[in-house]
C-alpha cells in the first residue's frame, strides 16, 4: 500500500512538454473554436443593428405614411371647395383680359371725327364699322370736302375718298347725298388691365 | 437506413479530433449561413426597400406640401382681394344678365344726358367661335347688344367712352352718329337731344 502511494507521489518536471505538430485538422479546429465562435457573434451584432435600423425605417415610413394622410386630407378639403373656386377666377380673370383686350375702341376715332365737324349744324352721319368708317352727308359738300382733306392729314385713317353716296337706301336716318369712306389705320385699343387696376376702382 | 447505423456513424466522426473538427465547422458554418440568409440578407433588404419607398413617399410629401402652401397663399390672396373677385364675375358672369346691363348703360346715359330709345338683345350673327376671337379654352358665350339714344354730340361721346369703359365688356361692332331731323328736332323737349346714336355690339358670359 506504501509502495503505492510512492509510486502516485507527485513529481516535478521542469521540461517544457513536448506535444507533436498540430495537423490541419488541429489548426481548422483552432480556428473553429476561437475566429469562427467572433464572426457568429459578428453576425449577430449584425443582425441586431439591422433589426434596430428596421425598427428606425419602419417609424419613418409610420409617420410619412400619417403626413401623407394628413395632407391628403388637407388637400381634399381644397380641391372640394377652394381649389374648384380659385380654377374659376383663374380662368375668368385670363378670359376676361383677352375680351378685354381684343374688344374695339371706337371712342377715340369718334371724338377725332367729330373734331373736324366744325359745323355742329351741318348734317352728316358718321358711322364706323369694324376697321371701316363712313361719313354721310347731303346738304354741304364743301363742309364734307374739310373733313375729307383734314382726315387725309391724320395718320389714323387711309384710302379717304368722297364719293356720291350710292348706298342712299342704306343710309341711316335717310341722309347721305355724299359719302367719305375711309379705313381705319389702327384701332385704338383698350388700356390694359394692369394699368386699369391701379388707377382705378375695380369694384365700381 | 436503421437509426443505429447513423447516430453509429456520427459517434465514428466524433471518435477523433478530425471528426469533431469537422462537425463543429459544419454546425458553424450552418449558423452562420441560417444568420445571413434568414436574418440579415432579409433585414437589410426589408431596409433598402422601405428608404426607397420613404425617399419616394417623402418627395410626394414635398410636393403636396408645396401645393398646399401655394393654395394657402392664393386663399389668403383671394381673401384680401375678395372685393375683385366679386368684381370680376359681375364684369363676366355666367349668365347673361341682362338686367344688370340695362341698369348700368342707363345709369351711364343718365350721366351723360342721353335719353335712350330703344335697347334690344339678340343671337350673335357671327358664326366664328368667340374661344377662337378671343383666344380663349373657356365656353364663352355671346349675345348681340343693339341700343338707340338721342344726345349731345359731347353727351354721345362721353356715353361711347363710357361704355368702352364699363368694366362689363361691351364690345362695339357698328357705331352711327347722325344729326336728328329738323322736324324731330322741332318738338319739344329736344335741347341737348340734338344727335342720335345708333350702337351695336357683343356681350359675353361663360357658360357654365
Amino acid at each position: 500500500m506504501k509502495k503505492t502511494t510512492a509510486k502516485h507521489k507527485k513529481s516535478f518536471n521542469l521540461l517544457k512538454p513536448e506535444l507533436p505538430p498540430p495537423s490541419a485538422w488541429d489548426r481548422i479546429y483552432d480556428w473553429i473554436v476561437t475566429r469562427a465562435r467572433v464572426v457568429v457573434v459578428v453576425c449577430e451584432i449584425l443582425i441586431v443593428l439591422a433589426f434596430i435600423g428596421k425598427v428606425i425605417v419602419d417609424i419613418q415610413a409610420k409617420d410619412i405614411n400619417q403626413a401623407l394622410e394628413e395632407k391628403s386630407t388637407t388637400l381634399a378639403q381644397f380641391f372640394g371647395t377652394i381649389e374648384s373656386e380659385l380654377r374659376d377666377i383663374q380662368q375668368r380673370a385670363g378670359v376676361y383680359r383677352n375680351v378685354w383686350e381684343f374688344s374695339n375702341s371706337f371712342s377715340s376715332i369718334l371724338r377725332e371725327v367729330q373734331s373736324y365737324i366744325t359745323n355742329p349744324g351741318v348734317k352728316v352721319t358718321i358711322t364706323i364699322s369694324g376697321k371701316n368708317l363712313t361719313i354721310r352727308g347731303d346738304d354741304n359738300l364743301q363742309a364734307l370736302q374739310l373733313i375729307e382733306s383734314q382726315m387725309k392729314t391724320s395718320p389714323n385713317f387711309k384710302d379717304v375718298k368722297l364719293e356720291l353716296n350710292t348706298e342712299s337706301s342704306e343710309v341711316v336716318a335717310e341722309v347721305g347725298k355724299y359719302a367719305i369712306t375711309a379705313t381705319i389705320l389702327e384701332l385704338d385699343t383698350r388700356i390694359k388691365l394692369d394699368e386699369i387696376e391701379t388707377t382705378t376702382d375695380i369694384t365700381q | 437506413m436503421p437509426r443505429g447505423s447513423i447516430s453509429a456513424r456520427i459517434n465514428k466522426i466524433l471518435e477523433t479530433k478530425q471528426g469533431q473538427a469537422y462537425a463543429v465547422a459544419a454546425g458553424t458554418a450552418a449558423v452562420v449561413i441560417v444568420l445571413i440568409g434568414f436574418g440579415i440578407f432579409p433585414i437589410l433588404s426589408s431596409i433598402f426597400f422601405v428608404s426607397e419607398q420613404n425617399a419616394i413617399k417623402q418627395q410626394v410629401l414635398d410636393s403636396m406640401t408645396v401645393k398646399e402652401q401655394n393654395l394657402r397663399g392664393l386663399v389668403s390672396k383671394e381673401f384680401n382681394n375678395r372685393a375683385v373677385t366679386l368684381a370680376l364675375k359681375a364684369a363676366m358672369p355666367d349668365q347673361l344678365e341682362q338686367a344688370v346691363l340695362i341698369e348700368k348703360v342707363t345709369n351711364l346715359a343718365a350721366l351723360t344726358g342721353l335719353q335712350i330709345n330703344l335697347m334690344s338683345f339678340t343671337e350673335l350673327e357671327t358664326k366664328i367661335e368667340l374661344r377662337e376671337t378671343f383666344d380663349v379654352s373657356a365656353n364663352l358665350q355671346g349675345k348681340s347688344f343693339s341700343m338707340s339714344a338721342y344726345g349731345s354730340r359731347s353727351g354721345i361721346e362721353g356715353f361711347v367712352t363710357g361704355v368702352e369703359s364699363m368694366h362689363r365688356v361691351v364690345n362695339i361692332q357698328t357705331l352711327t352718329v347722325g344729326r336728328r331731323d329738323d322736324e324731330d328736332l322741332q318738338q319739344g323737349g329736344q335741347l341737348g337731344k340734338e344727335y342720335k346714336l345708333d350702337l351695336q355690339g357683343e356681350i359675353y358670359f361663360i357658360a357654365k
